[in-house]
């Protein structure tokens, strides 16, 4: 048996913490997440629920609800709208400006920039990814694979919807005594343009709400903002 | 968070929309849905109410004995059900089944580990529910 010193005791402690720290923006979210979907799970079953007895329908197990088409929808309908959210911002920021915003960059930068300004090819650093020093179709990939992903998730997200709510409008269509519908019926449903219109909207409300509000409203600390005494006209790297 | 990470549960969401759609409609059941339907069938042809009122939902069965103003047993027979004929389609969705017959339209719940009865003896209705002779409301 070894003696452990209380240098080797700390180390792992020392480690647990500095992981927290170095995550913590992405675990705080992760877990509201894990809680959101808990609750929306519970709201979701006994909103389900109320519907059946309404209909004369027994109640549906929990379980039963977490493999429904009913509850993949509702979290699918949500996580399209937001994927597109963060594909459109990121996009129409390369090209759209808005003057005195913290979400924008600075006038006169719009479009993709030089490979100087993006580090790309002779320009990489020591530090820089791989793939922005390669040149090629990798670098020209890799300089466009946050939007290409946000986007494919979008579209995955937005498939996987129309999926399980042409499932679950099928099963209420049973129980209305009604036929069921074809995948490109349901498409071209009101259901699913309410379903998908009605996130998209509140998306794009949020965005333009941003962009304009963070022109004359700080939050001190937050990167999100700018400088408290910044000038309402100064934009993106001005400030 | 990465885009590796994020896409992990988005395939999963989108693998498990395609499982609950009709690609997961499995031949099992669909085969039980039409074997609860036939079996409802026959015995209303055989006038044995107390086979087909076993398979009746309870809704459909509630309102049955109302409306009659008998037991189900009796007040089954004494419907004018047309058989199932030919069997022409049958889909399943979550919890529910529709079998359609060449002489009659069946629709069916999955309920405490069985298809049971909702509506029978229906005739479609372009852009309203089907017209149902026994039904839950």
């Amino acid at each position: 048996m070894t003696a452990t010193t209380p240098r080797e005791a700390t180390a792992p402690a020392k480690s647990t913490r500095g992981f927290l720290r170095d995550n913590a923006l992405s675990l705080f979210f992760g877990l509201l997440f894990l809680l959101a979907l808990g609750g929306q799970a519970a709201a979701g079953w006994a909103d389900l629920n109320n519907r059946l007895h309404t209909d004369g329908f027994p109640p549906m197990p929990f379980g039963r609800y977490m493999t429904s088409a009913d509850f993949a929808v509702d979290v699918a309908e949500n996580w399209q709208s937001e994927y597109l959210q963060f594909f459109l911002y990121i996009v129409a920021t390369i090209y759209l400006i808005q003057r005195g915003s913290s979400e924008s960059k600075d006038p006169g930068k719009e479009g993709r920039e030089s490979d100087e300004e993006q580090l790309i090819g002779a320009y990489a650093k020591p530090g820089s990814p791989a793939w922005a020093r390669i040149g090629g179709w990798r670098t020209a990939l890799y300089s466009r694979s946050l939007g290409l992903v946000m986007g494919i998730l979008f579209l995955l997200s937005w498939l996987a919807q129309s999926i399980a709510g042409r499932a679950a409008f099928n099963a209420d269509q049973l129980r209305q005594r009604e036929d069921p519908v074809s995948w490109l019926s349901y498409v071209s449903s009101a259901d699913f343009w309410n379903r998908s219109l009605q996130n998209w909207q509140s998306e794009l409300l949020a965005v333009a709400s941003m962009a304009i509000l963070a022109i004359y409203l700080r939050e001190r600390g937050s990167p999100e903002s700018k400088p408290v005494g910044a000038p309402h006209d100064a934009t993106g790297s001005e400030s | 968070m990465s885009n590796r990470l994020l896409a992990v549960p988005l395939c999963a969401l989108a693998l498990c929309a395609v499982t609950l759609s009709g690609c997961g409609a499995a031949r099992g059941p669909q085969d039980a849905a039409v074997v609860a339907a036939t079996h409802f069938a026959a015995a209303v042809s055989q006038h044995d109410g107390a086979a087909a009122c076993g398979l009746l939902g309870e809704a459909p069965r509630t309102e049955l004995e109302k409306s009659a103003g008998k037991p189900c047993a009796q007040a089954i027979t004494g419907e004018d059900l047309p058989g199932l004929g030919r069997i022409a389609k049958v889909e399943t969705w979550g919890e529910q089944a529709q079998v359609r017959g060449s002489s009659d339209t069946v629709f069916l719940s999955h309920l405490t580990g069985h298809w049971l009865v909702m509506a029978a003896g229906c005739t479609p209705r372009p852009g309203d529910p089907y017209d149902c002779i026994v039904t839950g409301g």
